[in-house]
């Protein structure tokens, strides 16, 4: 049942090299660098209405620091809290422009360690780069992989089962995806839209652990440019272009400049409601995972930050 | 220096030699040089530290690495990411697990 969450808005991501991290995130994937600071640039997808969405931080070290979801008001946002609470995580309120443009904040951490957020307010800028009425299909000057927009994460934990009770009974999210191993689900795709996944979650001993950043582009030939720029620029490749079982989705993997995995995602499966839970089983988790291989390598399994 | 160092690499299951040009790195070598290779890679930019090895001997120069799989006192006896290592004459090194995700950064400090 939807409880007024619209979507991942924003994740901050740690980076060790912030110049390389935003010509990265700038010239290979195509987002739009928004604001920039000593230690934080904004950046956000062509096609998002919200100043931002994507925030790079200079650290001593890779991982992500929060997902943020945007929630439709504020009342919403105040139920939710109440019930994240009651749920049994704190929540801790951040006071709005503590992130520029940004209205308050209700931050929590889910039991597989990753540090969530909801809001409500961000100033809306609209789409880059076209014109808000009578708008073009798509905006001239864009770079790299021309990324539209941030997507979706996948997260790793051995606390799968509780965290995804938070996910579908207090944040109304619907398991859209699962991967199951008899009684022991082992993936669990979630959505709060129609989209295939706007979260998922792996059952791993990473606790708190990023397995990867996703972001939406339109069609596999953006898959196959998203491999050529891969190749151009000397990016560590993670897995070349191919489908996923899970989702549907066509996809590519690669590293950011600290190691963290990018993937580039078009099309997939979507959701309603009321539609049961899409089913891969572990003796066909080789397709489930890679459709057309069929065979996860032990680096896609095992890298994380 | 030498344009090519020579690689040891010593582990349980016995002993490698592989050549290391000055400007590639110790796991760009091990991977181009042995199949399979025998230093786990991941990211190959010093994130996931799947490529952690001890530097038993030699010298070697080393580029950003995360400090939550290499602290600096690690690093100062030897302990590095092969992705991020760089040999300045012939070493010895030896493959040594990568660290558990048991806490989260937060856990530790601060999110600003």
């Amino acid at each position: 049942m939807l409880k007024g969450i619209m979507r991942p808005g924003h994740i901050q991501i740690r980076v060790m090299d912030l110049d390389l991290a935003v010509d990265h995130y700038t010239n290979a994937l195509g987002l739009i660098l928004t604001h920039r600071t000593d230690d934080h640039a904004f950046l956000k997808g062509w096609s998002e209405v919200d100043a931002y969405s994507v925030i790079l931080r200079q650290a001593d070290q890779a991982g992500m620091d929060f997902l943020g979801f945007k929630v439709v008001d504020h009342s919403r946002l105040m139920a939710l809290s109440r019930d994240v609470q009651a749920f049994g995580c704190p929540v801790e309120l951040l006071p709005a422009e503590d992130l520029p443009d940004c209205g308050e904040r209700v931050r929590f951490t889910i039991p597989t360690g990753q540090k969530i957020e909801l809001y409500c307010e961000k100033l809306q800028t609209g789409k880059w780069g076209i014109d808000a009425i009578n708008p073009q299909a798509w905006p001239e000057g864009l770079r790299g992989m021309q990324a539209e927009r941030f997507d979706h994460c996948l997260f790793y934990g051995p606390e799968i089962d509780e965290t995804e009770r938070l996910f579908l009974d207090v944040l109304g999210f619907t398991l859209s995806e699962q991967l199951v191993d008899g009684p022991v689900r082992l993936a669990s795709f979630m959505s709060c839209s129609m989209k295939a996944h706007d979260i998922a979650f792996i059952r791993n001993e990473a606790h708190g652990a990023l397995h990867h950043v996703s972001f939406h582009t339109d069609a596999w030939s953006d898959i196959l440019r998203a491999a050529d720029i891969v190749t151009h620029r000397n990016i560590p490749l993670d897995v070349a272009p191919t489908r996923h079982g899970l989702t549907h989705g066509q996809t590519i993997y690669f590293f950011d400049p600290s190691g963290n995995r990018n993937e580039i995602f078009a099309g997939g499966n979507y959701t309603y409601p009321d539609h049961k839970p899409v089913t891969w089983t572990l003796e066909q988790m080789g397709k489930a995972i890679f459709y057309h291989d069929q065979q996860p390598s032990q680096r896609f399994l095992t890298a994380v930050t | 220096m030498k344009a090519l160092s020579q690689i040891e690499l010593c582990s349980d299951a016995g002993q490698i030699m592989f050549e290391c040009a000055s400007r590639e790195s110790v796991l760009d070598a091990a991977t181009r040089s042995c199949l399979p290779s025998p230093i786990p890679a991941g990211c190959r930019r010093g994130g996931c530290g799947l490529c952690r090895i001890l530097i038993e001997d030699g010298d070697f120069a080393a580029s950003c690495m995360s400090a939550r799989h290499i602290s600096p006192v690690e690093l100062a006896r030897g302990e590095t990411l092969a992705c991020r290592t760089f040999a300045r004459g012939n070493l010895r090194i030896r493959p040594i697990p990568p660290k558990r995700y048991a806490s989260t950064y937060a856990d530790e400090r601060p999110i600003c």
